[in-house]
């Protein structure tokens, strides 16, 4: 077996199952060409084609990524909501900081639940602001909730960190479907 | 079906190249060789192409036993529709070209 049909063997093996016909009409025509430098262009060109097959393929990943990332945003976004109703359920807390407390319970909540959709629909404006307002109400959140009880730079970053982790895979994920954009 | 204005330049030149005789089956190849294109940006075209329905494939046997069946490709209707308004719509360029030259 020569190169340049071990190259279209690997561009075989790299193209999705449902383009597996057209990698064979890619080795059927390599066979063909008399002239082995220009098979080995040609083989060459016929394994790039598989990788950017490949990588369309990679697009369903991506829109995969941004629906389980978001439905975890939104029981994240849900878990506040329920915390705000189980507050409100509470008479026995006499606390006057209660009402703020649910209140930015339900904006954490809410936020994030906007946020959530905004990121599977991929509206980025959209998905902007509501991280902005999600980072506001979270602000509010740490200082009224957590500061009494918990070390400072905890108390501080804990409903940062979801939101960063959020932030970071909105971004990777466009990231990854801008460099890989389709023709 | 693809718009008109995201047609790029080398969809239009393999087209172009396949409108030039409609009823004839071409191999990738040849195509290559004609239009000018590396395998690697020809044939991500044929597989949109034929997504889209305005190419049809078939494996076409040699006449020479002992030669490997090849992949061929001609024009559906709606491809020679298709070579025909963008060769429409690549015209008004030219013709603006012209005008200033």
């Amino acid at each position: 077996m020569n190169f340049s049909q071990m190259i279209i063997d690997l561009a075989l093996r790299i193209l999705p199952q449902h383009r597996q016909s057209w990698g064979k009409a890619m080795r059927h025509e390599c066979l063909v060409i008399s002239d082995r430098d220009e098979a080995l262009t040609f083989a060459f060109g016929c394994l790039w084609a598989a990788l950017q097959e490949r990588i369309r393929v990679m697009d369903l990943i991506v829109r995969g990524g941004r629906l389980s990332v978001g439905l975890v945003t939104a029981l994240y976004g849900g878990l506040f909501l329920s915390f705000a109703l189980n507050g409100l359920t509470q008479p026995q807390l006499r606390n006057p900081h209660v009402p703020w407390l649910i209140s930015w319970q339900v904006a954490m909540g809410v936020t994030h639940i906007a946020a959530a959709i905004c990121l599977i629909l991929w509206k980025p404006k959209a998905f902007g602001a509501a991280c902005i307002a999600a980072a506001a109400a979270a602000l509010p959140l740490v200082v009224l909730g957590m500061g009494q009880t918990a070390s400072r730079p905890l108390a501080f970053a804990w409903p940062f960190v979801p939101l960063t982790l959020l932030v970071l895979a909105a971004v990777f994920f466009d990231q990854f479907t801008r460099t890989h954009a389709s023709r | 079906m693809a718009r008109r204005n995201n047609i790029s330049s080398q969809t239009r030149t393999v087209l172009s190249v396949l409108a030039h005789q409609p009823q004839a089956w071409r191999h990738g190849y040849d195509l290559s060789k004609e239009t000018g294109l590396k395998s690697g940006t020809l044939y991500p075209l044929l597989i949109r192409l034929a997504d889209q329905g305005f190419l049809e494939t078939e494996w076409r046997h040699p006449l020479q036993p002992g030669r490997p069946a090849r992949h061929a490709y001609r024009l559906t209707d709606a491809g020679r529709v298709l070579a025909a308004e963008s060769r429409g719509a690549a015209a008004p360029t030219e013709g603006d070209e012209e005008a200033t030259a």
